[in-house]
């Protein structure tokens, strides 16, 4: 058969193709993806937002990847998902929606007809808030038991239109390079938006500083209801509405006597 | 015609590589998988304050076929590459350090694999300096136990660990112990001082018992400097299943042997 009369045999067999499309489909995702021998685990548990709302929680995307072909599914109105057929290996969930953070699931071992649970709750993004230019710093210590340490910053409000309160987190640490990845230290900022004062307020409860050292500090726009959660693969306490392009320059305070 | 169509799909079918993946024998559960494992590991001094340099413990995965090996870095976060699934070995070592195994890890294979981790409900593994204090003299009446240490170190400790090994026949070793108990020995003054515990021991009143002792500690738990969110609960020693013993790796040599009456 020579070329001529290959190319007239294909043309009057669109079937024929089509199987030769995936017979050259089926080679190259073999190469990457194997196919599971057993597909009878299942991963499931219920999904919820944290504080915000009281839902409902439906359509929230639940992703399981792992060794073969991922799986992605979304949560019914309860917050209610289920990942059935999957086979055995090892598995890591993101679970993930629109205008909320996305957090994972590390390191879940499938084997048999294995049921894992994973249930979370995902912490919705501060879109639109925008940090001002922060100016100046002043501390002060209770001498109260509760050991509050209570942070001013000056601000320059004209640099943002978001006059609310600010959902902020803060990062503190005794060495200049202090950020969201390298810090000894993180509080909630709750920061209080002072109509009139162009401050920033906020309390911090035991700062474990000693008195009279200089603490340096950085600012993230963040969900401040989010405490975080140890990502278990890169080891690192990981907040997943921090945004880290939106946060302060590092400011430096030192740290007040009781 | 028709016999040239079914020649055709006939050719592509058993030249398609997905004909053979399902061709696999009986015993094949994982179709050939590789993949990560992910672990901490925590250094200590032998009076177990954390260390601030993590780094430099080599982490030794044994398979069947292979072993695998990296060092933990600085915050002791280690992550060996491309093993095949199987189960697994684990040996901790760093020079000056006593060596920590654990058996019957099982790695699946596809996303990595996480160790027991950093966690408050999961175990990290904790490796400890071996002990250079030496016990020069012990006293032990009634349940106040007193020790003399030679310590290598300038400003001596506050609470030094140690196990106490006891048994009603002189000579006796520490495996053939009738009693075993941990005690931190607070120093009360320049001298190494507690109570101890002899709750169901298994010896008279009045008979005279032996007693040895061995640097040893385990924390169990610490909090990672300034973290206040980071307690990690961990482990220092292992059950060695070949053996059928639990393994002490950083236990320090033993005393001399003393002996007491053991109390109403």
């Amino acid at each position: 058969m020579n070329q001529r009369s290959t190319v007239s045999f294909f043309r009057s067999r669109p079937l024929l193709w089509t199987l030769a499309g995936l017979w050259v489909l089926s080679c190259s995702c073999s190469e990457e993806l194997p196919e599971p021998l057993f597909t009878n685990s299942v991963i499931q548990g219920l999904v919820q937002y944290y504080y915000t709302s009281d839902g409902p929680y439906e359509n929230i995307s639940v992703t399981a990847q792992g060794p073969y072909q991922d799986q992605t599914t979304l949560t019914n109105t309860s917050g209610l998902f289920e990942i059935n057929g999957l086979g055995n290996g090892t598995y890591n969930l993101e679970i993930s929606k629109e205008g909320f953070g996305t957090k994972y699931h590390y390191g879940i071992q499938l084997f048999g007809n294995d049921t894992v649970i994973c249930n979370d709750q995902i912490y919705q993004l501060m879109t639109g808030a925008k940090l001002p230019v922060l100016y100046e710093i002043h501390t002060r210590t209770s001498y109260d038991w509760l050991n509050a340490t209570s942070i001013a910053i000056t601000t320059n409000r004209s640099t943002s239109s978001y006059t609310q309160d600010l959902p902020v987190r803060v990062f503190m640490a005794d060495f200049e390079d202090v950020s969201y990845k390298n810090y000894q230290c993180t509080r909630r900022a709750n920061a209080l938006w002072r109509n009139g004062f162009d401050k920033l307020l906020f309390t911090v409860w035991d700062l474990p500083f000693e008195s009279r050292k200089e603490i340096f500090l950085i600012a993230y726009i963040c969900n401040p209801f989010e405490e975080g959660y140890l990502n278990s693969y890169t080891g690192l306490w990981t907040f997943s509405t921090l945004e880290p392009e939106e946060r302060s320059g590092v400011m430096n305070f030192t740290m007040p006597s009781p | 015609m028709m016999h040239s169509w079914l020649k055709t799909v006939l050719v592509l079918t058993l030249l398609s590589p997905s004909f053979y993946v399902g061709c696999t024998k009986d015993e094949d559960y994982l179709p050939g998988l590789s993949g990560n494992m992910v672990g901490n590991v925590y250094t200590f001094d032998e009076f177990g304050n954390v260390l601030e340099d993590q780094s430099n413990v080599k982490v030794t995965a044994i398979g069947m076929d292979q072993s695998y090996s990296r060092h933990s870095d600085p915050t002791g976060r280690f992550e060996l590459e491309d093993l095949p699934t199987g189960t697994y070995e684990l040996h901790f070592e760093k020079s000056g350090f006593g060596v920590l195994k654990q058996f019957g890890v099982q790695h699946l294979g596809g996303k990595p694999t996480i160790l027991p981790f950093v966690s408050t409900s999961e175990r990290a593994y904790f490796l400890y300096e071996m002990p250079s204090t030496t016990i020069t003299s012990m006293t032990l009446v009634n349940d106040s136990l007193s020790v003399d240490f030679s310590f290598t170190i300038a400003d001596p400790p506050n609470a030094v660990p140690v196990r106490i090994y006891y048994s009603a026949s002189e000579n006796f070793t520490l495996i053939s112990a009738d009693f075993v108990n941990p005690a931190y020995l607070w120093n009360t003054g320049g001298q190494y001082y507690c109570k101890v515990n002899f709750y169901e021991a298994p010896f008279d009143p009045g008979e005279r018992i032996y007693f040895k002792a061995c640097r040893f500690t385990d924390i169990g738990a610490f909090q990672l400097p300034l973290q206040w969110q980071r307690t990690i609960i961990g482990t220092g020693t292992y059950y060695d299943y070949e053996l059928n013993e639990i393994i002490y790796p950083n236990l320090g040599n033993e005393s001399a042997q003393y002996s007491f009456i053991f109390p109403e």
